[in-house]
């Protein structure tokens, strides 16, 4: 499970929280176990919700990771930081074929969708660690095109 | 110690210097029942306390609060419940107080100054309600003092130089105990005892209360700025807000507005949800449109982006690639020409990064758009995007023309400016007017607050002198635009160059715009005397093809 990511070509460290754990429940229908899950948990982004490590049952867990339901949430002062499923690479006049290549030698399956002069990278699996692995992975493989791990983050609001 | 101070800050309301406390593990051992001392105590129907200043007994009578709190009230930042629930949460008794006698000023003292003379805080006029908990503060007492005290079941939860503030023992009444308890040390011979007070005041504090209304339109000179050529910035020149939503209906708004999307649940307007009034109040600095409290470009157009939203609980949610996508839009399709962002995201990402930067570099045919972030209000290192080098990073100062700090002296000491290497210049940041959601929504039921605070609001002022700059000398690009705001910057006091607190100084909006007014005419200048010689040249080329024919 990678703790880092790249900005600006730098390795940054990411400090994992421990406690908590996002749920993607846009991906499959919110049943059971699920269900009381989600009304106890945050609802952040449209889908996406910040709950209790503590709360999930091993099993549930099992099935969330199974199907890549579970996005990894690290903390940074203050700010709470969600690994999502997706991963943006803007590529430039020649680079094409070398992230492509790259895209293809990822450690984990990805889907890839072309947007105007970008690529947007997702994972298979649907698991936010996994986007991160196959960002990290591009950046480590051709350090040209500029890649980004989408983050969902929840900052403190601006004095007002 | 599990202590910790927390300054509580609600629209148009404020608890200041509220001391809470984590219950630490009991200590009481056979303690006896405060019934059973009070043989130096005050009965509870008659509490006093003493106050050193003065040298009087303040004479009080305790109300409980009405009954069961709604949690759900507590989403409402305007009713009183949100501070009693939040001291409720931590389990602490909370009774109003009402002053019998003395006068009020005596009561409303700074209970928790480290000070042995006790300064008031607040006049008459701020003061809104008064609170009683369980604590209590002891000043320049000596041992046997303290063991007394401790014998009866307080406990030190905190020292600050001479004084220490206790708790009463979880007794029946542990707020009376409080005052008992008080009045016990301070006849026992300690100099300074009495409750430990929390006081709702009304917003603004008396420093602020000091501040005319658009002080920040007087300290960077907007009247002057407003009598040059286009000084009101002009229609044509877009400003972007980046944040969690415009009011594009408020009355002072609507017809600035020109372009607004929300990128968090895609719809084609970025009318913010709930009471998130934060981009109506950066949009309100800029291009408010009403007499009585204008923008200070109240000329130029708004371009609304909706990047975030408020979760609940005081923190706003903001995606990455949604950002990226509306820094974008904004430039891309909506023609901005400054980017307003009062915002930051902690951590950096290349994302948003590149996308700030193709903004600067590609937006306004090449020119350059100026992006515009906000420092930071918790006096640390800034943060991401602040911490790019391109854009202008503004921080906040206050109405005595310093740097906004938790100590500077304006009678906010819940929030400074942060700091760091990428720090351009400070502008006013304190008790700024300017537009609230309109109706019942936001931060009151006006349309307009005088309270916007932080470097969120020192943020639109550059963002509006910018846009006055273009709107002035349209060909000035993105480098020279930054150069005239930050060479016209006023030093601040003591200040002789850039530090990484200050930056460059505080905005000179008049300054910036004679020199942009300069740039502009001379500009005018050049292209009449090059159309003037282009005319002669004509003429010369006309009268030689003339004599030309003639001769054939």
């Amino acid at each position: 499970m990678p703790d880092y990511y790249y900005s600006n070509g730098d390795r940054r460290p990411l400090t994992r929280d421990s406690t908590r754990v996002a749920v993607n429940i846009a991906v499959r229908p919110v049943v059971g176990e699920l269900s009381a899950l989600v009304e106890g948990g945050r609802p952040l982004a449209e889908g996406i919700v910040l709950v209790d490590r503590k709360r999930i049952p091993p099993r549930l867990m099992e099935q969330l990771l199974e199907n890549g339901q579970v996005l990894p949430v690290f903390v940074d002062r203050g700010t709470t930081i969600i690994a999502m499923p997706e991963v943006r690479v803007a590529v430039g006049k020649g680079e094409r074929s070398s992230v492509f290549k790259a895209i293809a030698r990822a450690p984990v399956a990805a889907v890839t969708e072309e947007s105007g002069d970008k690529l947007v990278v997702r994972p298979a699996s649907g698991s936010g660690y996994d986007a991160l692995r196959i960002a990290n992975h591009l950046v480590e493989s051709s350090p040209g095109p500029r890649v980004a791990q989408r983050f969902l983050r929840v900052v403190s609001r601006p004095e007002s | 110690m599990a202590v910790k101070t927390l300054e509580l800050e609600e629209a148009g309301e404020e608890v200041t210097r509220v001391t809470t406390v984590r219950r630490m593990a009991p200590r009481r051992v056979n303690m006896p029942t405060p019934a059973r001392q009070t043989d130096k105590l005050v009965q509870p129907t008659k509490l006093t306390y003493h106050d050193a200043t003065t040298a009087m007994q303040v004479e009080v009578a305790l109300r409980a609060l009405p009954g069961p709190l709604d949690p759900m009230r507590a989403r409402d930042p305007r009713t009183l419940s949100v501070i009693a629930t939040r001291f409720h949460m931590r389990d602490a008794p909370l009774r109003e107080v009402t002053i019998a006698a003395a006068p009020l000023e005596a009561a409303t003292r700074d209970m928790s100054s480290t000070s042995n003379t006790s300064r008031p805080l607040h006049s008459r006029a701020s003061m809104v309600r008064i609170f009683a908990t369980d604590a209590f503060a002891v000043g320049h007492a000596k041992r046997e003092v303290a063991r007394s005290l401790t014998d009866r079941g307080a406990v030190a939860i905190s020292e600050r130089g001479a004084w220490t503030l206790y708790l009463a023992p979880p007794d029946h009444d542990p707020v009376v105990t409080a005052f008992q308890l008080a009045h016990l040390a301070r006849v026992r011979g300690a100099l300074n005892a009495h409750p430990n007070f929390i006081r709702l005041v009304r917003r603004p504090t008396n420093a602020v209360a000091t501040l005319p209304r658009l002080w920040n339109h007087a300290m960077i000179g907007v009247a002057d700025t407003h009598r040059l050529r286009h000084g009101r910035g002009r229609r044509a020149i877009r400003v972007a807000i980046l944040d969690e939503g415009v009011d594009d209906q408020h009355p002072a708004l609507a017809a600035a507005v020109v372009a607004s999307r929300d990128f968090i649940d895609g719809a084609h307007s970025a009318m913010p949800s709930g009471n998130d009034a934060h981009g109506t109040a950066c949009a309100g600095v800029i291009a408010s449109r009403d007499r009585s409290i204008p923008g200070i470009a109240p000329n130029v157009s708004l371009v609304a982006a909706r990047i975030a939203k408020d979760d609940g609980a005081g923190n706003w949610v903001m995606d990455d690639f949604q950002t990226a996508d509306a820094i974008e839009w904004c430039w891309k399709v909506a023609r901005a020409d400054v980017l307003s962002c009062s915002w930051r995201l902690g951590i950096p990402i290349d994302v948003v990064a590149d996308a700030l930067n193709d903004a600067r570099a590609r937006g306004r045919r090449g020119k350059g758009v100026i992006v515009v972030v906000a420092a930071g209000n918790d006096e640390g290192p800034i943060q991401f995007p602040g911490t790019l080098s391109g854009p202008l990073v503004v921080g906040a100062s206050n109405g005595n023309d310093e740097r906004k700090t938790r100590s500077s002296k304006d009678g906010e000491p819940h929030w400074g400016s942060s700091h760091g290497p990428t720090l351009s210049l400070l502008a006013p940041g304190i008790a700024i007017a300017t537009t609230d959601i309109s109706g019942a929504r936001g931060h009151t039921s006006a349309d307009f607050h005088d309270s916007f605070n932080g470097t969120s609001s020192a943020t639109p002022h550059v963002a509006a002198a910018a846009a006055i700059l273009v709107s002035i000398a349209p060909t000035l690009t993105e480098t020279q635009v930054k150069r005239i705001v930050l060479r016209t910057a006023r030093k601040l006091r003591k200040q002789v160059r850039w530090t990484p607190t200050e930056g460059h100084g505080r905005l000179d909006l008049h300054a910036a715009a004679l020199q942009a007014s300069t740039a502009a005419a001379r500009k005018r200048k050049k292209n009449a005397t090059l159309a003037r010689a282009g005319k002669t040249r004509r003429r010369n080329a006309a009268r030689k093809r003339s004599s030309s024919s003639k001769l054939t």
